[in-house]
């Protein structure tokens, strides 16, 4: 492929050395590309902007829009204001309990298997005997689908023919893990804590290797002993791993749907944001605007959390 | 303060290299004791095997009369001053340098007070607030060494401090690290690969290669009186002359040192000459520094060696000529380059190949904990192989004036101070009579 040469078709019968005029001059610079390049440009960048504009926010803005609707598909948009929302605050029993379970969901991921999958990235990142194994253990649930997370959880809590009451021995007064509403969603966070370890650990493991050794070697000689280095020298270099890991924690609570559906379609005990939105709009008594308030609901949890946590990380860079 | 004594330490990687090689040396109270060698020869393992970071192989290592080999680092009362600086990225200049008191439980106000005393001393009381990477190299380093002089420790450990500093900021501190220590009376190891470093700051040099001990002394004692030809070759700058001699023996008389075209004469009266004659018919090492050549007229009688200067070096306040004198010089490998790696024969390297193997399996560094034997105790002679065809021509380098008379192929001859001139058998050792 020869490049174009880049003279406009005005210059070709020019003298050389012959000074050009301002405006020639100017035209130069802004049209350093050819027209090639601005097509390729232009298709690189433009296809995935409209595919991202068209299939995501243009849909994004729209279930904004229809929130404040009321739609069944098929029929006209009736515009009813802040209905749907004072609706489902009041009166929609699934939608509280949804909350609930997400906030706890959030609240497992974050406090109990998010530090735990620091901890195991600080053991195996002193390179002990078979450290890869462990690595690829601890990181393989990550690997699996929710969805099968979910077939899992049912082989294992199930409860007559799960194995966690095999190895309890209560075969004959046998423990609900997946049926009773009160434990039932503790069965399943114990799992997708499960796949959430592996996934944190991996992350904290590559930002301890960016550590400097050095800066451990300093600590140990002023004095400090493995907890103290650890939390006054090697983590506070860790920020950036952590916004990363807070970030996914958070996407990762609020966006968890698969591994209830498969379970049991998200009910008695196992209701969550996602899963209502789903039940409102895909189905048989689709109410779109409903569930189009419920997911605009899920959005603003969201994006408060992050917006939150970034806005700290940003001005504590500026202090800095 | 703390006295260190180190017991025939030795430090075996687990691949199997010889970092430390038998290595027994005594720091006294207050004194200025400088680990100096090439890259990759042991004495930063040396020092890290000191603090505490490095357990050795075998040997012991004890601090204040008592073993330490067990001790963690924290526990032995140094303080280290690294390469790189080894400063928190994280935190203030201020918190950096009171991180040690923080630790050992200092309270915040006798806390700020010494962090600003020990500041000001160093000449960074007004950059408390900055965070290191916004300092300069030469901030760094004080900064690092305001951390470690905080904390009153019994000794000082340095690791190279002034190697990632420009030359004229390192002459700067160099005088200014010298006189702190001195003034705080805190024995010091100091390890570093610039001889001049060592021969200006030290209270007595020890000078490693290859995990071995070659010479411990004072400066003086080093440089006048080299032990082993490394050393000789190592120290000085410029290096000192080493021409390959043959020696003859005329009985009661003299001992000749055929330096190829010419000679060189020791009277039978110098209490050297027995010494060596033992080498009759043999070839010899022998040594002079620049300052033990004068320029003379030619024909002038005595100990005078003619030459054609090769090229001349202009150093300012003074200048340096290289003769040409028909001898050959002996070569001194590894003066500053890295250590060669020895491969293992036979068994030997089928079982590094399962080491590896091994290694990849269970990612971490299995190996054979013996270093190779046919690596230590091996020392080839200095001398050239006589039948080789390259031979190096001697340069005998001289002083001179600065921006002399002269230029490259004027003719010059040199007289030669014998007592100046030293002597080393093929194997690298000082021919010497008596102790030093």
């Amino acid at each position: 492929m020869t490049p174009t040469p880049t003279a406009p078709p005005v210059e070709a019968g020019r003298a050389a050395g012959v000074p050009r005029s301002p405006a020639r001059r100017r035209r130069r610079r802004i049209g350093r590309f050819t027209p090639r390049d601005i097509a390729v440009i232009g298709l690189l960048l433009g296809l995935p902007l409209l595919l991202d504009l068209g299939l995501i926010w243009g849909p994004a803005l729209a279930s904004i829009g229809l929130s404040f609707t009321s739609w069944d598909g098929l029929g006209e948009i009736r515009p009813v204001g802040l209905d749907n929302y004072v609706n489902i605050v009041s009166n929609y029993p699934p939608f509280w309990p949804a909350v609930w379970h997400n906030l706890l969901w959030l609240a497992f991921l974050g406090l109990v298997a998010t530090p735990f999958g620091l901890f195991l990235a600080v053991l195996l990142d002193r390179e002990m005997r078979f450290t890869r194994f462990y690595q690829t253990a601890f990181y393989l649930p990550v690997v699996l689908s929710l969805a099968v997370v979910g077939f899992l959880a049912q082989l294992i809590f199930s409860r007559d023919y799960g194995v966690a009451n095999a190895i309890l021995g209560r075969t004959d007064n046998p423990v609900d893990w997946l049926g009773d509403p009160s434990i039932n969603l503790w069965s399943v966070l114990l799992l997708v804590g499960w796949r959430h370890v592996g996934y944190v650990m991996l992350l904290y493991l590559a930002g301890l290797k960016a550590v400097d050794p050095v800066l451990k070697e300093a600590a140990a000689i002023d004095g400090a002993n493995e907890a103290q280095t650890f939390f006054r020298v090697v983590f506070p270099t860790l920020r950036p791993v952590n916004v990363i890991v807070l970030v996914i924690t958070v996407i990762e609570a609020l966006r968890a749907f698969d591994v209830v559906y498969a379970i049991n379609r998200g009910r008695n005990g196992l209701e969550l944001l996602s899963v209502l939105v789903t039940d409102n709009i895909v189905g048989e008594a689709s109410r779109i605007g409903y569930g189009s308030a419920i997911a605009v609901i899920l959005l603003l949890i969201s994006t408060g959390f992050i917006a939150v946590y970034l806005v700290q990380v940003f001005r504590r860079e500026d202090e800095a | 303060m703390t006295t260190v004594a180190l017991k025939d330490v030795t430090k075996v990687f687990p691949d199997g290299t010889v970092a430390v090689d038998n290595v027994s040396l005594d720091v006294n109270d207050g004194e200025f004791m400088v680990l100096l060698g090439p890259s990759g020869c042991g004495k930063s393992t040396v020092l890290r095997m000191v603090a505490g970071l490095e357990d050795p192989s075998t040997g012991a290592v004890l601090l204040d009369g008592e073993l330490a080999n067990d001790l963690p680092p924290r526990e032995r009362g140094i303080a280290m001053v690294f390469q790189d600086f080894a400063l928190y990225p994280h935190m203030s200049v201020g918190a950096n340098i009171a991180f040690p008191l923080r630790l050992s439980g200092v309270e915040e106000g006798p806390r700020g007070e010494r962090v600003a005393d020990v500041a000001s001393a160093l000449g960074i009381g007004d950059v408390l607030g900055r965070k290191p990477s916004q300092l300069s190299g030469g901030q760094r380093q004080r900064v690092a060494m305001g951390r470690a002089i905080v904390r009153r420790p019994g000794l000082f450990l340095m690791d190279e401090p002034l190697s990632n500093l420009d030359s004229g900021l390192r002459a700067e501190l160099r005088a200014e690290i010298s006189g702190l220590v001195r003034e705080l009376g805190v024995s010091t190891i100091y390890v570093t690969h610039d001889q001049a470093e060592a021969l200006t700051m030290a209270d007595r040099v020890a000078i490693m290669r290859k995990g071995v001990l070659q010479d411990v002394g004072t400066p003086t004692q080093v440089y006048g009186r080299p032990a082993t030809l490394y050393v000789a070759a190592f120290l000085g700058s410029p290096r000192m002359n080493l021409l390959e001699a043959t020696v003859y023996v005329h009985l009661d008389r003299y001992v000749t040192l055929n330096l190829g075209e010419q000679a060189l004469y020791l009277p039978w009266d110098d209490i050297r000459a027995r010494a060596v004659a033992h080498y009759h018919g043999e070839r010899i090492v022998v040594g002079m520094r620049a300052e033990a050549l004068t320029p003379v007229a030619p024909d002038t009688p005595g100990d005078v060696l003619q030459g054609r200067i090769r090229y001349l070096e202009h150093h300012g306040h003074e200048s340096l000529a290289f003769l040409d004198i028909g001898a050959t010089a002996i070569v001194v490998d590894d003066l500053g380059g890295p250590v060669t790696d020895e491969r293992p024969t036979g068994a030997g390297r089928g079982l590094r190949r399962l080491g590896q193997v091994m290694q990849r399996l269970t990612g971490r560094a299995v190996g054979p904990g013996q270093p190779a034997p046919a690596a230590r105790g091996a020392r080839d002679s200095v001398l050239n192989d006589p039948g080789r065809h390259h031979r190096r021509p001697a340069e005998l380098a001289v002083r001179l004036a600065p921006y002399p008379a002269v230029n490259s192929g004027h003719p010059m001859a040199v007289s030669v101070r014998m007592d100046a001139v030293h002597f080393f058998d093929e194997r690298g050792d000082r021919i010497d009579v008596g102790w030093r």
